[in-house]
């Protein structure tokens, strides 16, 4: 090689070389530099909040930054290269030194290849001088690549200098953030690597907890194996704690909250979570507060005001809400009230301490209060639970009954009646609706009581059905209503409640026991009765013994005790008597059910209460009292004479009290038949109705519920013939005995029914059902029979009483007529002998007046009618015993006294023999009202008949003509037989008579029916005995006006006097008929009935004649 | 409901309206006292509906035999002869008391003969001619009509004719010692024979039987002041 000589140009051009290649290395120095720093600034700023798990930022960095680099070490080679060629750089050393272009150059090639020829010198010459002119030093002889370096080695140290500058910054900001970032960059096959972990997470998160807590801090970090927990509390230092995670999570408790507290947590793997952060809540308060509520004005309800946040608040729409209170604390500048899923209701300004405003709510919610913090649990006041009513119709209901029941026995039932309403009652209404057994609704009944627009009442109103008349089997349709006050007026009802009548048989049932049980009571209190009217009799006696003996103090006292004790024991029989009605009363109730039905047991069962009220005798209670009151002040009392007034008032209770003892028991005893024999009627029915199903149906269920109410029944008629067997009415019981063997075998028919219906023979129950119905139905007459036996027997027993003391009675007056015929006395002697007949009368009045008190005593008020006239009796012929013999003024009205005597004594048998007649009328005859009615149906049944009648003789020679008549035939005797049942029960002799002989005449009829005989005179017989029928009706009807019948109002009626028939109409002259003018005044069918009485008058007294 | 009977029970039903609306018309009879039995109500009733239905009405006395021969009659009549107990006083009352029961006891041609009775002797024309309408009367009663027929006419004797009416009593006790009105044939005869001093003794038996027969019948009483009568003063 050639050596460079100094001060050369050679040695110029690779100083220039050298000086571009030193430039060129500072600039891919600072180059570098700023390659770096930019990557380290980028990584910090999207890696320093932690690298996420497998990114592949940090690699894809360092790939940028190193191939950066690569590239201006590459462009920096190049460039030098191209700029450090001899050529290249000798043209710009040329240029810069002002060297004619070549000459540099040549010079070079001079040097290092002389050509032959030249002179050495002349070249070091050359190369002297040129030496000399390249002088100025490499910088200035760079030239364009020496600018061109310098350029951007200055803007390269500007950006090493700047990102070196961003780096010390953002180091020195955020150290953690760097290393967390640069870390990253530092192993970026780890961030990379670090894909597979769950995010890190913390809990509680952004939280704000109660100053002096101790929040435990969870790093939930799944995974790992350790964490790092990094917290600062404000003016604290940054802690970090190296948690071991198990289970997936590691937590820290930190020191109790005085500040607040940022934390966050990192983990190995360049995991790091966000920045959370805890803050203190203070303490606030809301106190003081009151809620007014303003209804609206239409509801006419006063505001409500309530001292605290009321737990529940129901308002209609439309209400008005004022909110006031006072906070203590908290620096919110609003109370807000919020609904449950945190929206905002309403927000009321907190000033000075205070809050106040004003809410409309427009829908339910439960309210919460707001505070300032919305995590806050105390200090608030306490939710409401608000309800915004709207406007609805009222509420109403009826809890009592609040079922479908059978009504009570005394038809009265206590109703609870509850209704509210948010605008205010204006009424509430109970509506009962009578069903009948055929489901036809009678018009509603409606109870309405205003409510004065009350928001809610709760009534107990009573449903009084007495007076309806209810019949078994019947139901009342119950239910409530009730009209708000609001503009539309709207009307809430119930649901209608079914109030079922018990059948007729539960009935008398029930008032049987009734009855029975209050006969027993009864019959206690006479043996009461009995034993204190002894006692004080024997008292009375030992008192007036001790009375002899003056002063005797200790009798006294013994004496004024008794009375005391008399006094007492008054005042609780006539408590027990009292009781006595009531429960009596409660039977008549019980028995309301059947109407009319009950053969007059209720009138009776209301004298029977009335009666024992008055035997409770307020009367004898007030003496009882007053005596008391004389004794206890002092007063002067003759124990002796009060004691025996007491014993006889007793004993007088006694005995009334063992009438009405035998009573009760004959209407329980009456009950009983009545009980037994609608119990056997009704089983007799329904086993009808099942035989005709039998066959169709398995009815054996049904049959066997049959079998056990038969097997029932026959324990009472077995109880009920014991007791007519102790009461010694053996014929009525043989007769019940009669009647129970029939129900027994009837009762073997249906059990015989019901097995052969369950084995699938249902021929044969069909069968034996029907045999059983039989023999049900035979047991209903043998009862009937019964039960006509017991009552006529005494009936008969009650009549031969009455004739008995009518007799006795007419026989007395007559001896008083002989007696008083002789009055006034002449002499003494014969005042004597007269005194002496008066006072006989007196002894013989009072035997008959005993005697018909203790004959008639199943009578009831009868025996008390008689009792009074006897008593006016015997009180009469007593007063005669005293002026008989007394002065002459006297003795002159002694005659008058005896005339009064006759008169009592012929009131007492006119009472007797009107009563025979009326004995038993109420117990056992139809009622008219039946009668009729079963008249009117027999009418028409034989109008019926009578027109078949019509039909078949037109068409005899037809076929089927035979089977018409025997139909025809059965029909005409079915009437018979029904009329022949009516004779029995009608009530009156006549009307028995005639129904007897109309039954008579149809049986007769359907003799010659049943022989296949249909002429003429049948029909026209038909005919008459169609219009008997309806004669017998309208007979009734005359004859039949009784106090259960209500007459019209009274209206203008023209009166004419009725004279006495002449003899020489009974005698046989027809009547003349009223003018047509008369006629004329009058209705058709009164005009009818007028005629047809007219015709019937003439008619009966032709025939008449002959008797 | 079958054609017709509607009609007929309308027509029923507007009598009844009427008939209510003439009680109702009546003083006394809706305002006034309660009747005290159900006859009383029958007698008001008709009474009151007597313009439209007269035959239910208590004709004239005299009627009443004539009227208890007919069926349909016998009822009003029997009414009023109640009716006239009522109102009657003294003996006449009691005779028509007597008579009610009578009639109740009898066969109505036997009912008819004691009211025709009762009315001939009651009346002026009958004066002294009672034997013979009660001879007249009773003969060919049935027989257990007998004991009640001519112990009615015994008592319609009793007034006017004591001698006749001991007569009857004394056929009574013959003929029917058993009879319901025994007691009271008895004491009038025994009475009787005491008063006339005719049979002394017999009327001393005839009371002393009735006595222990009947010790607690309210005669009794009488029979025994009789008998101690007897006794004392012999006669």
């Amino acid at each position: 090689m050639t050596g460079r000589a100094q001060g050369s140009p050679e040695s110029v051009v690779a100083s220039v070389a050298a000086y571009l290649r030193l430039r060129g290395g500072l600039l891919g120095g600072v180059g570098g530099v700023s390659v770096l720093g930019s990557v380290l600034l980028v990584s910090w700023a999207i890696g320093g909040g932690g690298w996420r798990p497998g990114s592949y930022l940090p690699l894809a960095l360092l790939f940028l930054g190193a191939s950066a680099l690569v590239a201006l070490t590459l462009g920096l080679v190049r460039y030098l290269f191209a700029w450090t060629r001899e050529q290249q750089l000798a043209r710009e050393v040329e240029r810069e030194a002002g060297l004619p272009s070549g000459a540099l150059r040549a010079q070079l090639e001079l040097d290092r290849s002389p050509p032959a020829g030249v002179s050495p010198a002349l070249i070091a010459a050359g190369a002297q001088g040129l030496t000399q002119r390249l002088g100025v030093g490499p910088a200035r002889l760079a030239g364009t690549p020496g600018r061109e370096l310098g350029r951007a080695f200055r803007g390269g140290a500007a950006a090493a200098l700047a990102t070196t500058l961003l780096l010390t910054i953002a180091a020195a900001v955020a150290p953690d953030r760097a290393r967390v970032a640069w870390s990253g960059l530092l192993n970026p096959g780890e961030v990379l690597a670090a894909g597979a972990f769950p995010p890190l997470a913390l809990e509680p998160g952004d939280a704000r907890l109660p100053r002096g807590s101790t929040p435990e801090l969870v790093v939930v970090a799944r995974g790992r194996e350790e964490v790092t927990l990094h917290w600062q509390e404000v003016g604290e230092p940054l802690r970090e704690e190296v948690l071991v995670v198990e289970d997936g999570a590691a937590s820290w408790v930190l020191p109790p909250l005085s500040a607040q507290v940022r934390y966050w947590a990192t983990s190995p793997d360049g995991g790091r979570t966000g920045e959370a952060s805890i803050t203190v809540a203070e303490t606030a308060l809301v106190t003081d507060v009151t809620v007014e509520v303003t209804f609206p004005g239409y509801t006419g309800l006063p505001s409500e005001v309530h001292r605290g946040s009321p737990p529940e608040l129901a308002v209609p729409e439309g209400t008005r809400i004022v909110f006031r209170g006072n906070v203590l604390g908290g620096a919110a500048s609003e109370v807000r009230l919020l609904d449950e899923g945190g929206q905002l209701l309403e927000a009321f300004e907190v000033q000075e301490g205070g809050f106040s405003g004003e809410w409309r709510p427009r829908a339910s919610a439960s309210v919460t209060w707001w505070y300032g913090d919305d995590t806050l649990e105390y200090g608030l006041p306490d939710p409401i639970e608000l309800v915004v009513i709207p406007d609805l119709s009222p509420s109403v209901d009826l809890p009592v009954p609040g079922a479908d029941v059978d009504l009570p026995a005394s038809f009265r039932l206590p109703l609870l009646l509850e209704a509210s309403d948010d605008h205010g009652l204006e009424w509430v209404e109970i509506r009962a609706v009578r069903v009948e057994r055929d489901g036809a609704r009678r018009e509603p009944v409606v109870d309405r009581m205003t409510t004065d627009r009350r928001r809610s009442v709760s009534l107990r109103p009573m449903l009084d059905l007495v007076d309806w008349g209810l019949r078994p089997g019947e139901e009342v349709l119950l239910s409530a209503r009730a009209g708000d006050a609001s503009p539309r007026a709207q009307v809430g009802e119930t649901r209608e409640y079914r109030l079922r009548v018990p059948s007729a048989v539960a009935m008398r049932n029930r008032a049987r026991e009734r009855i029975e049980e209050t006969g027993e009571r009864v019959g206690a209190l006479a043996e009461r009765a009995v034993a204190d009217a002894e006692d004080l009799r024997r008292r009375s006696q030992e008192a007036r013994m001790g009375g002899g003996s003056e002063g005797d103090r200790s009798m006294e006292y013994q004496a004024r005790e008794e009375l005391s004790e008399a006094a007492r024991s008054q005042a609780g029989l006539s408590a027990e008597l009292e009781e006595a009605g009531s429960a009596l009363d409660d039977a008549r109730r019980s028995l309301q059910g059947l109407g009319e039905d009950d053969g007059g047991l209720q009138e009776r069962l209301r004298e029977l209460a009335n009666l024992m009220r008055e035997l409770a005798s307020p009367e004898e209670q007030a003496r009882m009292e007053e005596l008391l009151e004389r004794i206890a002040s002092g007063e002067g009392a003759d124990g002796a004479s009060e004691l025996e007034e007491m014993a006889a008032a007793r004993a007088e209770l006694a005995e009334e009290l063992e009438a009405a003892f035998e009573r009760l028991q004959r209407e329980a005893l009456e009950e009983s038949f009545a009980g037994s024999e609608e119990e056997l009627r009704e089983l007799a029915e329904a086993q009808a109705a099942l035989a005709e199903r039998m066959e169709a149906e398995d009815a054996s269920a049904v049959q066997d519920s049959l079998a056990a109410a038969a097997a029932e029944a026959e324990g009472r008629l077995e109880e009920l013939g014991q007791r007519l067997e102790e009461r010694g009415d053996l014929e009525a019981a043989g007769m019940t005995e009669e009647a129970l063997q029939e129900l027994q075998e009837a009762r073997e028919a249906m059990e015989r029914a019901a097995a052969a219906a369950e084995a699938g023979d249902s021929a044969g129950a069909s069968e034996t059902a029907q045999q059983a119905g039989q023999e049900a139905n035979e047991a209903v007459q043998a009862m009937q029979e019964a039960r006509r036996e017991w009552m006529e027997a005494w009936e008969e027993a009650m009549r031969d009483a009455l004739r008995r003391a009518a007799g006795d009675a007419l026989s007395l007056a007559r001896r008083q007529a002989e007696i008083g015929d002789a009055l006034p006395a002449r002499t003494q002697e014969e005042g004597l002998s007269l005194r002496s007949e008066e006072v006989v009368l007196v002894e013989a009045i009072g035997v008959l007046a005993s005697r018909v008190a203790m004959e008639t005593r199943e009578l009831g008020p009868l025996r008390q009618e008689l009792g009074e006239a006897l008593d006016g009796a015997l009180g009469g012929v007593k007063e005669t015993v005293q002026l008989v013999v007394g002065t002459q003024g006297e003795r002159t009205r002694a005659a008058s006294s005896a005339g009064q005597v006759v008169d009592r004594l012929n009131e007492a048998a006119h009472l007797a023999l009107a009563a025979m007649d009326e004995v038993g009328k109420d117990r056992d005859s139809m009622g008219m009202e039946e009668l009729l009615q079963s008249l009117e149906e027999l009418a028409g049944e034989q109008e019926a008949v009578n027109q078949e009648g019509q039909s078949l003789m037109a068409e005899m020679d037809m076929e089927g003509a035979a089977g018409r008549m025997e139909e025809m035939a059965a029909s005409q005797d079915a009437i018979s037989g029904a009329i022949e049942e009516l004779s029995q029960l009608a009530g009156g002799e006549s009307m028995a008579a005639m129904l007897e002989e109309l039954a008579a005449e149809a049986g007769e009829l359907a003799g010659e029916l049943e022989e296949g005989r249909l002429e003429s005179e049948t029909l026209q017989r038909q005919d008459e005995l169609l219009e008997r029928l309806l004669d017998a009706g309208r007979t009734l009807e005359r004859d039949g006006p009784t106090d259960e019948r209500e007459g019209s109002p009274a209206q203008d009626v023209e009166l004419s006097v009725v004279q006495p028939l002449s003899e020489e109409v009974l005698r046989g002259g027809r009547i003349p008929l009223p003018t047509t003018a008369e006629l004329a005044r009058l209705g058709p069918a009164e005009r009818r009935m007028v005629l047809e009485y007219f015709e019937r008058l003439n008619r009966g007294s032709d025939g008449g004649g002959e008797g | 409901m079958i054609p017709g009977t509607r009609g007929r029970a309308l027509g029923w039903a507007r009598s009844w309206v009427v008939l209510g609306i003439l009680v109702a018309a009546q003083p006394g009879f809706a305002h006034g006292e309660a009747p005290s039995s159900r006859t009383e109500i029958r007698l008001q009733a008709a009474r009151a509906a007597g313009t439209v239905v007269a035959d239910t009405l208590p004709v004239s006395l005299d009627s009443i035999p004539a009227l208890l021969l007919v069926e349909s009659r016998r009822g009003d009549a029997r009414l009023a002869i109640l009716e006239r107990g009522r109102t009657a006083s003294g003996p006449e009352a009691t005779l028509w008391l007597e008579l009610y029961s009578v009639v109740e006891e009898v066969s109505p041609e036997s009912g008819s003969r004691a009211a025709r009775a009762l009315l001939v002797v009651a009346s002026s024309e009958g004066t002294g001619r009672a034997p013979a309408v009660l001879a007249a009367e009773t003969e060919g009663v049935p027989e257990e009509d007998r004991p009640a027929i001519l112990a009615f006419a015994a008592l319609l004797l009793q007034g006017d004719d004591p001698e006749s009416a001991a007569v009857w009593w004394e056929r009574v006790l013959e003929e029917f010692p058993d009879s319901p009105r025994a007691m009271e044939a008895t004491l009038y005869a025994a009475r009787h024979r005491a008063d006339a001093g005719a049979d002394r003794d017999g009327a001393v038996t005839m009371l002393e039987e009735m006595i222990v027969a009947a010790p607690n019948h309210p005669l009794s009483a009488e029979a025994r002041r009789l008998l101690a009568r007897i006794r004392e003063t012999g006669g």
